[in-house]
């Protein structure tokens, strides 16, 4: 450990050459090392009492040639228990385009100014592989109710999954599909919900597809080839199933009965063999046909269940009594936010984060103009690291260049309670003014679904759950 | 066990109208609003206070007179019209983050931007216990216990005998007390007189290596996180080589910042090069019609506060023996 009162300054770099000749060492000498079993430590000593300069460096600039050679020779693992932070880190580090971009600082601050916490009702629109649902349910504890609003056939769970959470959080956890939401406040929206999830599903094929690549990314890395020759159903059905009972939303019984027979809906899909199947409970049965699977009483149940969950989720948000809205995905969160702010009750705060800024831009536009919303919010973290150390205390020399932007805002009573006078205040003085400027009408660009850039594609293939970091001390 | 907690939360306020069990929380939202519950009142967005109601008291605003009594059994969130129907504010539900903007400052607090990234760094979550000194305005208490809440606990310690008085009382008010602990004491010179509890420390001191010991000693011997805020250079060099020297890992140190911005509606003008009857070049379009480019813009401030402190975060590993 170097100390403020070793700092010296008659070293320095004058007589350094930097001819690639100051290491005595060669490589064959260093693999010789490693194959007689030296330990990382002694191998560094080798390489500092070979370095001609090493003698020659300041004492800073020698802890740093030692601590970059403990980068290369000291390898330590250190097993973590999965946290938010951790997981958040990981993916930012390893593919941050499944992430959306979302940097730990935006993560944190969805969390506080949405203000989640246990005992609330929560809806969580995610395309960051179920991570910032992870976040959410991590805060919650299972306490409250937990609504997943999700793109494609089956709520896609790939990061909350890694967060270990027991079995019961899931029981507070209703999916219910983004393809639904247009009807959600809909007159016939009742009838709409009865069976014809699968249905409305089909409708919006071109769609599922994206998530089907991203689910061969998934838990259980399958690949799915011919996916698309398929009928919507038979992918969709058994794949929600599957996943449901992945997070044991189901009863204990149910739910190894989803896992023994998921494999082999897999495999009848496929007509390929699967090497992960070993490790799928009780995967010794025969496999069904697809036809005869189609009618599988075990697999009817298991429908029948994800619709009613469905149709909870329908209820629970119809009441328009949910506590925070979180929405971090790739599509454009205007329609998103139409659909979902009116299922808040008021007083209560949402979040959007966007990658980029402009659609962003647009929502507050749009919300500017209806209303109902305040303290609106249009904001980006700057998140910078240093490096803490005795006389050299600096920023690091790398930072992040950008980690999203968000939108948050807190939702009210569109109209005056009833006990109170009706009319309408002549001065209007508590309006929304998140910026003070008075602005010109504004004419808002229309579909905005497609004003959006291409979604990112997703990367290939991770193991899922990262539990191990490679830690160099 | 919650019930004996409630008639705790109860008795420790026994001055307080309370006529209904379902007290004003902030860690429980509830629908309609009470006697004796803190509302925030939002006027602008610059302009908020928190508000304990009162039956009979009223409240002057700077739009007009404000009733206790008309706020009083309406939802959170409604528009209560004020000054005699002049002008309207709205009744908020109480939020962390509202009181972190409307609090009583009794020394200098953590924002939100911080108070969000050391939630997140201390790997809080609902049954943490959190050690924190100093309590101060109570900031960064009032997130932390939302977050721990139901289970956790939040042991704080504040050296200033008032201030900490005053912590414990809001505590009360605000429906919390069964989740906190306030004492009154230097940390400093008389540690925090716990071991073995806590999964993380949050140190917000003038001098936080004096408090490292002590923290250690307060951590459980599974192991925990450690943060400590301090604006300075200094004070994070000497945090941070006191960590090292009491066998704290991962140390990081980072600054994060809020930048916010303004939404608004940019003309820029076109600019006149002249006709192309003047000109030889060609002048393709809208020359005679001077025109404006118009868009939306996220514009940042002038001024924005660039910089709140250093957080400095660390783990304590529990000990084991390396083979």
């Amino acid at each position: 450990m170097v100390t403020e009162a070793e700092v010296d300054t008659d070293r320095n770099n004058e007589k350094i050459q930097d001819d690639n000749r100051s290491q005595k060492l060669t490589k064959e000498d260093l693999a010789e090392m490693a194959k007689q079993g030296a330990k990382g430590e002694e191998i560094i000593e080798k390489l500092a009492q070979n370095n001609a300069n090493f003698k020659e460096k300041t004492s800073f600039s020698q802890a740093k040639y030692l601590r970059k050679k403990g980068k290369k020779y000291l390898n330590y693992i250190i097993i973590h228990r999965p946290t938010l932070r951790l997981l958040c880190n990981m993916y930012m580090a390893k593919s941050p385009s499944k992430i959306c971009h979302l940097r730990v600082d935006t993560l944190s601050q969805m969390l506080t100014v949405g203000n989640v916490h246990a005992h609330s009702r929560v809806v969580v629109v995610d395309s960051c592989q179920g991570l910032v649902l992870g976040a959410v349910m991590e805060r919650m504890a299972g306490l409250g109710t937990l609504v997943q609003v999700y793109h494609g056939d089956f709520p896609f769970r790939h990061a909350y999954d890694a967060f270990n959470f027991p079995a019961s959080f899931d029981e507070m956890l209703l999916p219910f599909p983004m393809s639904q939401l247009g009807c959600l406040h809909g007159p016939q929206s009742a009838q709409e919900g009865q069976g014809s999830g699968v249905r409305v599903q089909e409708g919006l094929r071109p769609g599922g597809q994206e998530s089907n690549g991203e689910d061969s990314t998934g838990q259980e890395a399958r690949k799915e080839p011919g996916v698309e020759g398929q009928k919507a159903d038979s992918i969709s059905a058994p794949r929600t199933d599957q996943l449901l009972a992945q997070g044991g939303s189901e009863a204990d019984g149910t739910c190894t009965a989803d896992k023994a027979s998921s494999p082999d809906t897999e495999a009848n899909v496929k007509a390929e063999t699967l090497t992960d199947t070993a490790d799928a409970t009780g995967s010794t049965r025969k496999r069904l046909p697809w036809k005869e699977y189609k009618k599988d009483p075990a697999r009817l149940e298991r429908q029948r269940e994800r619709k009613e969950r469905i149709e909870q989720a329908r209820e629970v948000l119809q009441q328009g009594n949910m506590d925070g809205l979180l929405i971090a995905c790739k599509f454009h969160p205007s329609r998103l936010l139409e659909a979902l702010l009116p299922c808040l009750a008021p007083s209560r705060t949402f979040a959007v984060y966007c990658q980029h800024r402009e659609p962003l831009v647009d929502c507050y536009t749009r919300l500017r103009t209806s209303g109902g919303v305040l303290n609106l919010q249009l904001t980006e973290t700057w998140l910078r690291n240093f490096q803490i150390l005795p006389g050299r205390t600096r920023p690091d020399m790398q930072m992040s260049g950008t980690g999203g932007y968000l939108l948050s805002g807190i939702t009210v009573a569109t109209e005056t309670d009833s006990a109170s006078s009706t009319t309408e205040p002549p001065v209007t003085v508590a309006t929304d003014s998140a910026s003070s400027t008075t602005e010109p009408p504004v004419t808002v660009a229309t579909d905005p679904a497609h004003s959006t850039t291409e979604p990112p594609v997703t990367m290939a293939t991770e193991p899922p759950v990262k539990k191990i970091k490679l830690e160099a001390d | 066990m919650t019930d004996s907690l409630r008639i705790l939360t109860n008795t420790s306020v026994p001055n307080r109208v309370v006529k209904s069990a379902s007290k004003m929380s902030f860690v429980r939202y509830k629908e309609r609003v009470e006697e004796g519950d803190v509302v925030i009142i939002y006027l602008t967005h610059e302009s908020m206070f928190p508000l304990t109601l009162e039956g009979g008291r009223i409240f002057q605003t700077r739009f007009g007179a404000l009733r206790h009594s008309d706020i009083i059994g309406k939802r959170f969130g409604s528009k209560i019209l004020c000054g005699g129907g002049r002008g309207y504010v709205y009744a908020l539900h109480p939020t962390p983050e509202l009181w972190t903007l409307t609090l009583p400052h009794r020394t200098q607090i953590v924002y939100t931007t911080d108070i969000s990234m050391l939630t997140l760094q201390l790997d809080l979550k609902p049954g943490s216990v959190v050690v924190e000194s100093g309590t101060g305005s109570g900031s960064v208490s009032h997130a932390v216990i939302r977050t721990i809440a139901p289970t956790g606990h939040l042991y704080t310690f504040e050296f200033h005998q008032q201030r900490a008085e005053k912590a414990r009382e809001e505590f009360a008010d605000h429906g919390l007390s069964n989740l906190v602990t306030v004492t009154h004491r230097n940390v400093c010179t008389d540690g925090f007189g716990l071991s073995d509890v806590a999964d993380a420390v949050f140190l917000d001191l003038p001098s936080p290596w004096e408090a490292v010991v002590s923290a250690k000693l307060a951590l459980k011997k599974a192991g925990g996180r450690l943060c400590s805020f301090s604006p300075c250079v200094e004070q994070i060099q000497r945090t941070c080589d006191k960590l090292r020297s009491h066998g704290f890992c991962d140390i990081t140190t980072m600054e994060c910042l809020l930048r916010t911005f303004d939404v608004r509606t940019i003309a820029l003008p076109e600019p006149d090069l002249g006709s192309p009857d003047t000109c030889v070049q060609t002048q393709s379009e809208g020359s005679e019609t001077a025109q404006n480019f118009t868009f939306k813009s996220a514009v940042p401030p002038k001024d924005m506060p660039g910089h709140t402190g250093f957080l400095t975060f660390a783990t304590l590993y529990p000990q084991v023996e390396t083979s």
